[in-house]
């Protein structure tokens, strides 16, 4: 619980946070690519 | 030697032996009572209930008898406390059957009143457990002992009797807002087994003013990890607001207001404490006006003479930021600022607060400008755009003070500069343009510097040279693509420097690659050029599986240069390919990393098209092993075990998918894929009966299910006469997620195309 005092919680040095932000991105990007093809095949 | 051997049925007669030790028939002298008494506690300790609860009433029979008052020595029965305490997780029938129930808390209320403290404080921290592992059967105790045992307690000299009076508290509201929590997700129709009886409601009066003067027991240098009366007190606090809510203003209230100008550093950092505690649980209609009113008393209190005070005023500013809406409005807002610059001059860990507090702040301000305008995407400007350069300016002066590796200010800054470059106005693009190009210089002038060891100032530096990779991408993905091409080949050759040298640290590495990742997204076919200098790094860190997370960076590295250089990467795939692979075979390898091999094997695939045949056979093997191990539903109750599982479904359905529209151009590309068709069905029927599906999981059903009627036509028919596509669509349509929706109206058009009847 020491860790809860004043929001000690919180991650001083949040290399987590930027895996995960990054992880998400790529799968964005690659959603993105996909729907474009999709959307390009529905317009053929 | 019994957490060995009794989980397996071995020494089946230890507890037995060790309690006759305890029989009043045996004449065994005190210290032998004492040492059997310890062993008993010890095993109760280390062993799993499950394996004790057949000789729980053994167990409680010998203990209970040693504690009894006059029965025994003080030694004897403070030992016996101290292995009741060990005993309790497997004495559920025992505390069930109401006889029993009253003897054991007969002695334990007894022993809580014992002249010895250490007696004294085991019993406590039997009655903490009690309203964890019992809270059902606390009723007939509440109001005839515990209530009156527990505040006397807190009133005790001694820190240790204090805490556990506390802790008693705590551990009462815990239980009490889980089963608000499970009250609140039932329904009428099945109303939940067990229920809140609110005895923290009921105490809330008569606990809450000795708590609060609890909140002001600190010593001066106080070490910030020590468990103390004062933190006890506080963590109490924030839970009693949580289980009661509005009514634990009022009593709260009535101790900051008095103490916020108390004479007594104690007292002053307490109510800040205090108050800070009951933010979250009361409704922020009774909160705001307080709070708003209580801005400039907080603010004052960063210039107070006592640091430990300006510590708690530099952390609650960001506290109320946080958690109550409309507290920075325009009237407080300018007043707030001019308080954080001047603090940021203040000694690292108050700084530090203060960075934090800048960083929840420029959240709020640009959320509340966002919610003024729902029509606007980005803003034009916002109530931080006149102070935006030189909060900038402020913030890089604090994290070139020398003293800034203290308390993780420089940290605490950067994520602040971060923060505001995530959440600006359009008129503060030119301030981030030049901040970019401060964090690559600086980044670049870090580059000459050489440090060995692992001493802390290697760790700071190595710190730094990461926050700055991050905060590069920040900025990267905040900028214009044409401004980023200004200076992206400075930022990536700096960025090879930093892999190419040996001693870079692997968080280092790890932010450098991430960086890397956001600037092919930005620079596209300018990428070209380096990959053969990037290659011999990206292998080696492919091949980095101790420090799994470096392996984890280059692997989506991988994925983000074969989807925008396509069939440039042709040249590397055969390396690139035999590394992923033998990643994937490797157990000794973290799982973290699997799923995201598997997505980079979905953008290699895709980008070098109908090439990718070269590897299709070992590929198809690799998923179709995975997605067996991958078919067994995780327990619903083990979140990261199910998280886990979703990733490493969408890792395999997006390699599939990849590999389909990397083959779907040639018929005879396709043989190979065809006898996969039937086992990917059955994994895609699998995945949607699972009540623990991600929206992830779906959308990567989905587009699979879509890709496959374009690619195999009529030929699909038959495995979707089967009727799983029934239920994807449905949880399709169930989604709120916007990609998904347009992915199940996509799939929707596909199905029917080639079986116009379906539903």
């Amino acid at each position: 619980r020491v860790s809860e005092f004043k929001g000690r919680s919180r991650p001083a040095y949040d290399q987590a946070a930027r895996r995960k932000l990054a992880l998400q991105l790529q799968k964005q990007k690659r959603l993105q690519s996909h729907m474009l093809r999709r959307l390009g095949l529905d317009a053929e | 030697i019994a957490s060995i051997e009794i989980p397996r049925g071995g020494w089946t007669d230890l507890i037995s032996t060790l309690l006759t030790a305890l029989s009043p028939d045996n004449a065994a002298t005190e210290p032998q009572k004492i040492a059997s008494l310890e062993t008993i506690g010890y095993v109760c300790d280390s062993v799993d209930p499950q394996f004790l609860e057949a000789q729980s009433n053994d167990i409680l029979t010998g203990v209970v008898a040693c504690m009894q008052l006059g029965q025994t020595s003080e030694r004897v029965r403070q030992v016996a406390t101290n292995a009741l305490l060990n005993s309790l997780e497997f004495c559920g029938a025992n505390f069930a059957r109401d006889g029993e129930r009253h003897i054991i808390m007969q002695v334990i209320c007894e022993a809580t009143q014992s002249t010895d403290q250490l007696t004294a404080v085991a019993a406590l921290q039997c009655l903490v457990k009690i309203a964890a592992l019992y809270y059902d059967f606390l009723e007939e105790y509440m109001g005839a002992a515990l209530f009156a045992i527990t505040l006397s307690a807190m009133s005790s000299p001694v820190d240790e009797v204090a805490m556990q009076g506390i802790e008693f508290w705590t551990s009462v509201c815990d239980e009490e807002i889980n089963l608000t929590i499970e009250l609140q997700e039932s329904s009428t129709e099945n109303p939940p087994e067990r229920v809140s009886k609110h005895y923290s409601l009921g105490a809330l009066e008569a606990i809450i003013p000795p708590i609060c003067q609890l909140i002001a027991k600190q010593e001066e240098d106080e070490d910030e990890d020590e468990w103390t009366v004062s933190k006890s007190a506080t963590i109490c606090l924030t839970r009693l607001a949580n289980a009661c809510g509005n009514a634990t203003v009022d009593h709260v209230m009535n101790f900051v207001s008095p103490n916020i100008a108390n004479a007594s550093w104690q007292a002053r950092d307490a109510s800040i404490l205090a108050f800070g505690a009951i933010l979250e649980g009361p409704d922020s209609d009774k909160l705001l006006p307080i709070a708003k009113q209580a801005v400039p008393s907080f603010l004052g209190m960063l210039r107070d003479p006592s640091s430990v005070v300006r510590d708690s005023a530099a952390w609650i500013v960001g506290h109320m930021c946080d958690l109550v809406s409309g507290v920075v409005d325009e009237e407080t807002l300018p007043a707030i600022l001019e308080a954080c610059f001047q603090s940021l001059d203040d000694e690292p860990r108050v700084a530090k607060n203060t960075c934090w507090s800048i960083t929840s702040l420029v959240e709020v301000v640009h959320e509340d400008a966002l919610n003024l305008h729902p029509e606007l995407t980005e803003l034009e400007s916002y109530p931080l755009s006149s102070v935006f350069p030189q909060l900038i300016g402020k913030l890089l002066e604090v994290a070139a003070r020398p003293d800034a590796h203290s308390s993780n200010l420089r940290v605490a800054v950067y994520e602040s500069l971060n923060a505001l470059v995530q959440h600006h106005a359009k008129d503060c693009y030119a301030v981030i343009q030049q901040l970019s190009v401060v964090f690559l210089q600086n980044l670049q002038s870090s580059l000459g510097i050489k440090v060995d060891g692992a001493s802390d100032d290697t760790r700071h530096f190595t710190e730094s040279q990461a926050l700055l990779c991050a905060s590069l991408a920040v900025s990267f993905r905040q900028l214009q693509r044409e401004d980023v091409l200004k200076i992206s080949d400075d930022a990536i050759q700096v960025l090879i420097m930093l892999l190419q040298q040996t001693h870079s640290a692997s968080n280092v590495i790890e932010d450098a690659l991430l960086c890397l990742s956001t600037t092919v997204e930005l620079v596209e076919l300018n990428m070209a050029k380096y990959l053969e200098v990037l290659k011999p790094i990206i292998m080696s860190a492919l091949e980095n599986h101790r420090e799994y997370q470096v392996c984890g960076a280059a692997v989506g590295l991988v994925g983000d240069l074969f989807r925008v250089l396509a069939i440039n990467m042709l040249p590397y795939c055969d390396d690139i390919m035999q590394h992923l692979l033998n990643n994937l075979a490797d157990q000794q390898l973290d799982r973290s990393v699997k799923p995201q091999i598997l997505s980079a094997l979905s953008d290699i695939a895709a980008a070098i098209g109908p090439n990718f045949k070269a590897y299709l056979d070992s590929c198809l093997m690799v998923l179709q092993n995975a997605s067996e191990l991958a078919i067994n539903p995780a327990p619903a109750e083990d979140h990261d075990l199910v998280e886990q599982l979703n990733e490493l479904r969408d890792g395999i359905l997006e390699a599939y998918n990849g590999i389909l529209v990397a083959l779907k151009g040639s018929v005879d590309d396709l043989g190979p894929l065809l006898p996969h068709v039937q086992h990917m069905v059955t994994f895609i029927g699998t995945i949607t009966s699972d009540e623990m599906i991600s929206d992830g999981n779906v959308r990567a059903c989905l587009g699979l299910v879509g890709d496959m009627c374009v690619t195999f036509g009529g030929n699909f028919l038959h495995f979707l006469q089967s009727g799983f596509a029934i239920r994807l669509i449905q949880l399709g349509l169930e989604s709120e997620e916007k990609p998904t929706k347009l992915t199940v109206k996509w799939c929707r058009k596909e199905i029917k195309k080639i079986m116009p009847d379906h539903v």
